[in-house]
């Protein structure tokens, strides 16, 4: 469903990805690790069509996504790292707008979208979406993505600034779709979501990934049973070095 | 003291214009303060040989020992204080309230009063333009009348302090009960109604010498105007000051410290955040609207925008005051509709460009082109300043002003419109990175006179070839054959339209080029 062959990004001297390769399959939540800076957005970028890659390919529901961008762009949903919007339209606009974008002004998606609101509790779309704070332009833009049913989402640290509820409901919704056969693929840093969520993992770590794989593989690779996420995490990623910095601290 | 000028440094560096992503440039600040300052200075230096020929002609006692300049000077210089007044209250809310960095500020050890006094000094930069005429008209009557140069400057100082610090009071007064939206539409307001009242009192001063029975007829009209060297009226302290004693200046100058002491203790109390308004109705309906929601957006948000509507405006009415006051020549209309309206074109694709900017990248994962998103910032202003060119020639039509040669120019006009649109568009995203939080502003001083130098030398190449073809046409003048002169009135601009052209193919292409790098 997602496939990344040999992507690499330079932005001049500096090399943010350095060829990666990635196969999701449908119906996966694949789960992208990394601390800051390792190439993270980056990569979701060039993935959802946003960045073009120096080299390498992107192919989505078995297409090539450079080739076939607008096509593949209406099948995809994005909830990018910041919920950008325009500040001087309406909640309803904008929605309005969106739906207009992506051609989906129907009423199934337009009850839908009712519905998704009535979970996440919102009720403000009346209102500029200059004066909505982080979590509900945040619970607005998952909103907006999840009432198309895209056949493959990505997700890019989505429940940030969101609050346990709609955390909680975001959550419960991915796990339905993924088993509806929806492909995922999510950013975060709470390793405990990237943990349960997740059918697969990848961490990576200036641009190349160092693991990839379900929990058990995973664990097999560090050659830790037993032995959490995040700990599989620190010990790949350099993170578990902080004892003495502390201490100084 | 030390905050202060921290606040204003990283401010005005914040707000400089940076050549490439991320860079800022050390030497911004001062070329960032210019660029705010040069409307006003412009406006001085352009009015100051106007005012003091107006001064010059009626330095005449209309009343006892009241002259008739002293009156002119007293109504212009109340005019333009008021205008001040009414741009730089709100100005200073709208500046407080729309800082980004607000919060910021709010956390560290910096009192707020430090927070608002240097809100209102970075409003005064933009707020300036009625105090460059102001002392314009200040200046002239100074030489007019042989003010003592001392008392022109001590008291011109302690007036613009005086007019300042009142400001200051209203702004603390209305940051109480205005919204930032309000105050930023009405600071706009005054701001082009300082450059009408500009455009007014250039055209309606007398510059011809005041005979004995004009004399008569001022005494008559005005003579009910002498309330404004009235005691009470702040200009009066200024006038006084320069007439009589520099000590109306310093006293001036001590009331202004005060008050900004004051201000500066009570504004402690402020609430700089504002509170999210919440609408009452919590129906939500969602219309399943048809197509070109592009388009629907970028007209929603132009219409939202209080800075676009003005500068829609703008040259529209500038030519139809002209029309109605003294110019009764199209072509005179054209060169400065030309003029206002295709810089206008530009700031205004700039302003469209930036709403989406503000969001990007996130336009970039919807199944539309990047083309799409642009061609609209080029096509809205190219269509309205297109349309009121019309508008304007049809008014001039009916008003007889019009010939045949002044339809046809239409096209060259449209050409330029499309041109500064695409010129607004290509700046812009050669330099994301810029101020736009003034959309007066939008372009730096080098682009601006770039720009304008490119319109005015093609617009007087096409515009002046033609309006000399049209006169010869209605009044022969010219002893040369017709080919001759067909060849050279109609074929030199026939060419500019074509090296035109090429223009607007080489900026289509360098819009193609910078839009895959964004």
């Amino acid at each position: 469903m997602i496939r990344a062959i040999n992507l690499k990004k330079d932005f001049g001297d500096f090399t943010a990805v350095n060829s990666i390769n990635l196969d999701i399959k449908p119906g996966e939540i694949y789960g992208f690790l990394g601390p800051n800076g390792a190439g993270k957005t980056t990569t979701m970028r060039m993935l959802t069509g946003i960045l073009k890659p120096t080299s390498g390919n992107v192919e989505i529901i078995d297409k090539n996504l450079f080739k076939n961008e607008l096509e593949i762009k209406s099948k995809i949903g994005v909830v990018p790292d910041e919920p950008k919007m325009y500040e001087n339209l309406k909640g309803t606009e904008y929605v309005e707008f969106i739906m207009g974008i992506f051609k989906a002004n129907n009423e199934e998606t337009k009850s839908r979208f009712d519905e998704i609101c009535e979970a996440f509790n919102i009720d403000y779309l009346n209102d500029y979406i200059g004066d909505y704070s982080h979590g509900m332009k945040q619970k607005l833009m998952v909103a907006t993505v999840l009432m198309r049913r895209p056949e493959v989402i990505f997700l890019d640290e989505p429940t940030v600034g969101l609050d346990a509820r709609a955390a909680k409901i975001l959550k419960t919704l991915l796990e339905k779709y993924k088993n509806e056969g929806t492909t995922i693929f999510l950013t975060t840093h709470i390793l405990e979501i990237a943990e349960k969520m997740c059918d697969r993992i990848g961490i990576i770590k200036d641009g190349s990934i160092l693991a990839e794989g379900n929990m058990d593989e995973l664990r097999r690779m560090t050659d830790k049973e037993n032995q959490s996420l995040e700990d599989i995490f620190l010990e790949l990623t350099g993170g578990d070095e902080f004892g003495d910095i502390i201490k100084e601290l | 003291m030390n905050d202060l000028f921290l606040i204003l440094k990283y401010g005005f560096k914040n707000k400089a214009r940076p050549k490439k992503k991320g860079l800022l440039s050390n030497n911004s600040v001062f070329g960032n303060i210019f660029g705010y300052l040069f409307p006003a200075i412009l406006f001085m230096f352009i009015m100051l040989p106007f005012m003091l020929n107006m001064f010059n002609s009626t330095m005449i006692e209309i009343m006892p020992g009241v002259t008739f300049a002293e009156l002119m000077a007293s109504m212009y210089i109340a005019l333009m204080s008021l205008l001040f007044f009414l741009q730089y209250s709100p100005a200073i809310i709208n500046t407080l309230f729309n800082n980004d960095n607000i919060e910021f500020l709010l956390t560290t050890p910096v009192k707020k009063g430090t927070i608002f006094l240097s809100s209102a000094i970075d409003s005064f930069l933009v707020s300036g333009l009625p105090i460059g005429m102001m002392l314009s008209v200040i200046i002239a009557y100074g030489i007019a009348a042989d003010i003592n140069i001392f008392n022109l400057i001590i008291s011109s100082i302690g007036y613009i302090f005086l007019m300042i610090s009142l400001s200051l009071i209203a702004g603390l007064i209305f940051s109480y009960f205005i919204g930032k939206t309000a105050a930023k539409r009405f600071s706009q307001l005054m701001y082009f109604a300082s450059i009408f009242a500009f455009v007014f009192m250039t055209n309606f001063i007398p510059t011809d010498q005041i005979n004995q029975a004009q004399q008569g007829q001022l005494s008559g009209i005005f003579g009910n105007m002498t309330f404004l060297t009235g005691e009470f009226f702040p200009h009066t302290l200024l006038l006084k000051g320069m007439h009589e004693n520099m000590y109306f200046g310093l006293i001036s100058i001590l009331i202004s410290l005060l008050i900004i002491v004051l201000i500066y203790g009570v504004s402690t109390k402020l609430d700089f955040v504002t509170s999210r308004k919440k609408s009452k109705n919590k129906e939500q309906k969602i219309k399943l609207t048809g197509g070109m929601p592009v388009l629907k957006k970028d007209l929603k948000l132009l219409q939202r925008d209080s800075q676009s509507l003005f500068l829609i405006l703008y040259p529209l009415l500038f030519p139809l005051i002209f029309i109605f006051i003294n110019v009764q020549s199209m072509a005179a209309m054209n060169i400065m509709f030309i003029f206002i309206g295709s810089m206008y074109a530009a700031i205004l694709s700039v302003g469209m460009m930036v709403n989406d900017m503000k969001i990007w990248p996130i336009p970039k994962t919807y199944p539309i082109k990047t083309e799409q998103f642009i061609n609209n910032k080029i096509t809205i202003p190219l269509i309205i300043f297109l349309a009121e060119y019309i508008i304007i020639t049809i008014i001039s039509a009916i008003m007889g002003y019009t010939n045949i040669i002044d339809y046809f120019m239409v096209i060259p006009v449209g050409l330029l419109l499309y041109y500064a649109a695409l010129y607004g568009v290509k700046t812009y995203l050669k330099n994301p990175q810029r101020d736009t939080s003034n959309k007066n502003n939008v372009l730096t001083f080098k682009e601006t006179i770039v720009f304008e130098g490119i319109i005015m030398g093609i617009g007087a190449a096409i515009f002046g070839l033609l309006t000399v073809y049209k006169i010869n046409m209605q009044t022969p003048f010219i002893e040369w054959s017709n080919i001759l002169i067909n060849l050279i009135f109609i074929g030199i601009p026939v060419l500019f339209m074509v090296l035109l052209g090429y223009m607007i193919k080489r900026e289509k292409n360098q819009i193609k080029k910078y839009s895959n790098e964004i």
